[in-house]
């Protein structure tokens, strides 16, 4: 047994590291540590990249054929608006997209938790990502577009509740503000679409983002009606858009000519795989686009895209080079 | 012993040079920076300078006219590429992969499964070559870097067609490919499922059967090293020989030593830290013949210098940058670690030696954690935070699973004695899923960095090496510092070596 001299001796030899310092020389550590704090402060400050530094950063992660788009507000708040995904995805061996693309990038970011998960509606390519968020990042709150639909939707929101992030219903007409950026909600309508070729995506969670001079449009896979619906509800708001996220991945059955001329974006970001068996984007749509002398990028040849802006200017990036019609000064490549 | 140093640098500086893809007039320039530097700065008297220098410039002449460091870029890309396998061969559950080394240069090459092949066949692989694509989003494994430091000049397409043209002069290959096989075949024979897979990863550094969840445990708390072979895997197998050998003397246990650890590193497929750890052993044991007590830095040199002469790109390589910064954090460690073990023995009582030990585990753990804390967050964009409590249990665990796993391995067949060593390693590597599996899902077990900057990398890298050798050197004045170890409580290496 032990006896108390032991104990105190213990005690002692615990604190060795207290009895180094435990001489005359201690104030000359105190000021050593001191100086070692200051250079690693200025290291960290140095090494780091601050990803919110006032401005709003809507950034299209390349998650192959699906949609994955990550906000980051003025404010240091971080929405993520769907995951990407493939519809053979094995998520259980790391292939899918949210560990393979959407994960790097949030920590590449130094992106520790994100406040708001938007799933805009069920489909795999949009949603299965989610799963691998749901396991390795705090998320604050979960909104759903209420449809029900592929068993990986119903995994993803109960994977989300047993972590404890509450999931909840968005509809038309809610409205926040996360700092100084206006976040409008267009879709889905309270009384769903239905009766089309795919209620899911007509019935899609559409953001509108207002922020300084500049409004954002993150469109989900609404297809015609859907769009014909924003037209007539949201009409004034939708009007000469500085960023689309074009709907349905560049589908032929979305961006319908009225709603490219109506909405007269200055730069469209399309999220589609390299030689997708959909042909996504439909030429016809990049028609439109050109048409109206719209700036469009693409995920299949630029990589990620980021387009950040203070309210006032604007500035792009991508990670290929692509884009060659760019003014050369509004686009850099990432690294 | 010091030019050693100036060589180093010397080679350092080039092969920086030559992976950083420098034109020939900033490589001479650096070459002479670093000559000047050594004279210049050097703090020892006019004729070590001028020794240094010589060295340095030695150094970096070597890596100048090293083969690889002149390597001319393909015009074209080939459709047919005849050459020897020159990696282990990885059969996945569709594809059979492995690299094959030709005269102009490497090919990474995927094939069916169903194809049998060894190390240093030669084969002729008939393909539609393509490179490399490059990361599509930040954060993501730069595929084209790796494939340009691992000299990969391009990949085959997915069901390349292979054909084995000789193998009848390649035993060494047969044997080496035969040894992982059959390990890895006694693992699964001798282990449950759950098991198999991690005793393999242990063992041989064969991952591929491994979980992902369970590689990312392992990641997420910072102990992933412990799936590569390292010189943990060397000095705990080495100190089993030792043992086993001690009645056939010295000269016997050394050769026995050496020859197992040169397999073991060729098994595991030749990387940076068997090298390391290769070089280190063989300089230990010399050194020992020779009655001199071997300096940790300069053995810490003299691998540096096995490496870059094998492969000057090595400097690029996360996990070479990783294994010899693991080593220097040991080393800075040791002042410290050797003031704890100086009250360890002054300390009457067990209980206070088992808090005292486990304080020096830690202790330790967290130098290396700190030190290679500014690589792992550039190079994996996350830094684990459990790490220094993690790798206790972890290195503990791992450490004896790699010993009872090489008895079961061998001695597996023995009636009881199979059993019972199979039953155990199943024991400890069950435990070891659960302690990493449990760290792991701690909230805030490891955090994202956002670190992008190389030099932010070097300068805290620097930095924190310069604090903890000044503190170490204060700390132990007087005192004869040890040779670094793994520091890891009750490691089956520690009583032994």
């Amino acid at each position: 047994m032990p006896t108390s001299d032991d104990f105190a001796d213990g005690t002692r030899d615990l604190h060795i590291s207290l009895i180094v310092f435990k001489n005359r020389k201690f104030q000359r550590y105190v000021d050593m540590f001191r100086k070692v704090v200051l250079i690693f402060a200025f290291l960290i400050f140095q090494g780091c990249q601050v990803h919110s530094r006032g401005e709003l950063t809507v950034t299209s992660i390349d998650v192959g054929q699906g949609d994955a788009v990550l906000l980051a507000f003025p404010n240091g708040k971080v929405w993520l608006v769907d995951a990407g995904g493939t519809p053979a995805g094995d998520t259980e061996a790391g292939t899918d997209q949210g560990h393979r693309n959407v994960l790097p990038v949030l920590r590449a970011k130094a992106i520790q938790s994100l406040d708001v998960v938007v799933m805009t509606h069920p489909d795999e390519d949009h949603i299965q990502g989610m799963l691998a968020i749901a396991r390795h990042v705090p998320v604050g709150r979960v909104y759903w577009n209420g449809f029900q639909g592929s068993r990986t939707e119903q995994r993803v929101r109960k994977q989300f509740q047993q972590r404890g992030t509450r999931v909840e219903l968005l509809t038309a007409g809610s409205m926040t503000h996360v700092g100084d950026v206006d976040v409008h909600v267009l879709s889905p309508p309270a009384k769903p679409i239905l009766g089309t070729r795919s209620p899911e995506n007509e019935n899609s969670i559409v953001l509108l983002l207002k922020y300084g001079s500049k409004t954002i449009l993150l469109t989900g896979d609404v297809e015609a009606a859907g769009e014909q619906r924003l037209l007539s509800t949201s009409r004034h708001e939708l009007r000469n858009l500085s960023l689309l996220k074009v709907a349905h991945h560049g589908s032929d059955s979305s961006s319908t000519p009225e709603f490219v001329r109506w909405t007269h974006p200055q730069i469209a970001l399309i999220s589609c795989g390299k030689r997708n068996r959909y042909g996504h984007p439909s030429k016809d749509v990049l028609k439109r686009f050109e048409r109206i002398g719209t700036e469009v990028y693409r995920t299949d040849e630029c990589g990620m895209i980021e387009w950040s802006s203070n309210g006032q200017t604007v500035a792009i990036s991508t990670m290929l080079p692509c884009n060659e019609n760019a003014p050369r000064n509004a686009q850099g490549v990432l690294n | 012993m010091r030019p050693l140093f100036g060589f180093t640098l010397g080679m350092f500086v080039t092969s920086f040079a030559v992976a950083t893809q420098s034109n020939m007039l900033i490589r001479l320039v650096l070459m002479v920076l670093v000559v000047l530097f050594v004279i210049v700065l050097h703090p020892a008297g006019f004729f070590r300078r001028r020794v240094n220098a010589v060295a340095a410039a030695l150094g970096c002449i070597l890596i100048a006219v090293h083969p690889l460091a002149n390597d001319v870029p393909l015009d074209s890309l080939p459709t047919e590429v005849n050459g020897d396998v020159c990696s282990p061969v990885r059969t996945g559950p569709t594809s059979v992969r492995f690299t094959v080394c030709a005269p102009t240069g490497k090919y990474a090459i995927r094939t069916k499964t169903g194809s049998s092949f060894n190390y240093l066949d030669r084969v002729r692989v008939v393909s539609d070559f393509t490179l490399p694509e490059p990361p599509r989003n930040i954060g993501e494994f730069d595929y084209q870097a790796w494939c340009r430091f691992h000299h990969v000049r391009a990949l085959s397409s997915p069901n390349a067609t292979v054909e084995l043209v000789d193998s009848g002069r390649n035993d060494i290959g047969k044997f080496i490919t035969t040894v992982r096989l059959w390990i890895d075949a006694r693992c699964k024979s001798g282990l449950p499922s759950e098991t198999a897979p991690l005793a393999s990863g242990i063992l041989l550094s064969i991952t591929d059967d491994l979980p992902f969840e369970l590689q990312e445990a392992f990641g997420r708390t910072g102990t992933v090293h412990v799936l590569s072979t390292s010189g943990m895997h060397i000095s705990v197998l080495v100190a089993s020989i030792g043992t086993v050998l001690l009645w056939a003397g010295r000269t016997s246990t050394a050769a026995a030593g050496l020859g197992l650890s040169i397999i073991i590193g060729f098994a595991s497929g030749g990387g940076p830290a068997p090298i390391r750890a290769v070089t280190s052993l063989f300089a230990r044991l010399g050194a020992r013949f020779l009655m001199r007590p071997p300096e940790p830095w300069h053995l810490l040199c003299l691998c540096a210098c096995a490496a870059m002469i094998r492969d000057p790109f090595v400097v690029m390589d996360a996990g070479a940058q990783l294994s010899f910064q693991a080593v220097s954090g040991l080393i800075v460690a040791s002042p410290f670690a050797d003031v704890i073990s100086q009250r360890i023995q002054q300390s009457p009582a067990i209980s206070i030696k088992v808090s005292l030990t486990l304080m020096q585990g830690i202790l330790v753990s967290f130098i290396v954690t700190l030190i290679t804390a500014p690589t792992v967050a550039y190079h994996m964009q996350h830094l684990s935070l459990i790490s220094p409590i993690a790798n206790l249990p972890v290195g503990f665990l791992s450490e004896w699973a790699l010993l009872i796993g090489a008895l079961a391995v061998f001695l597996g067949e023995i009636p009881g004695l199979g059993a019972i060593l199979w039953t155990l390693l199943h024991g400890i590597l069950t435990g070891l899923i659960f302690v990493a599996n449990t760290l792991a899902a701690l909230p805030y077990s490891d955090v994202t960095t956002g670190v992008s900057s190389p030099l932010f990398v070097i300068l805290t890298c620097s930095v924190m090496t310069a604090i903890f050798i000044i503190v170490g050197k204060k700390i132990s004045k007087g005192m004869a510092v040890a040779q670094p170890s793994y520091f890891v409580p009750w490691s089956p290496s520690k009583p032994l070596l």
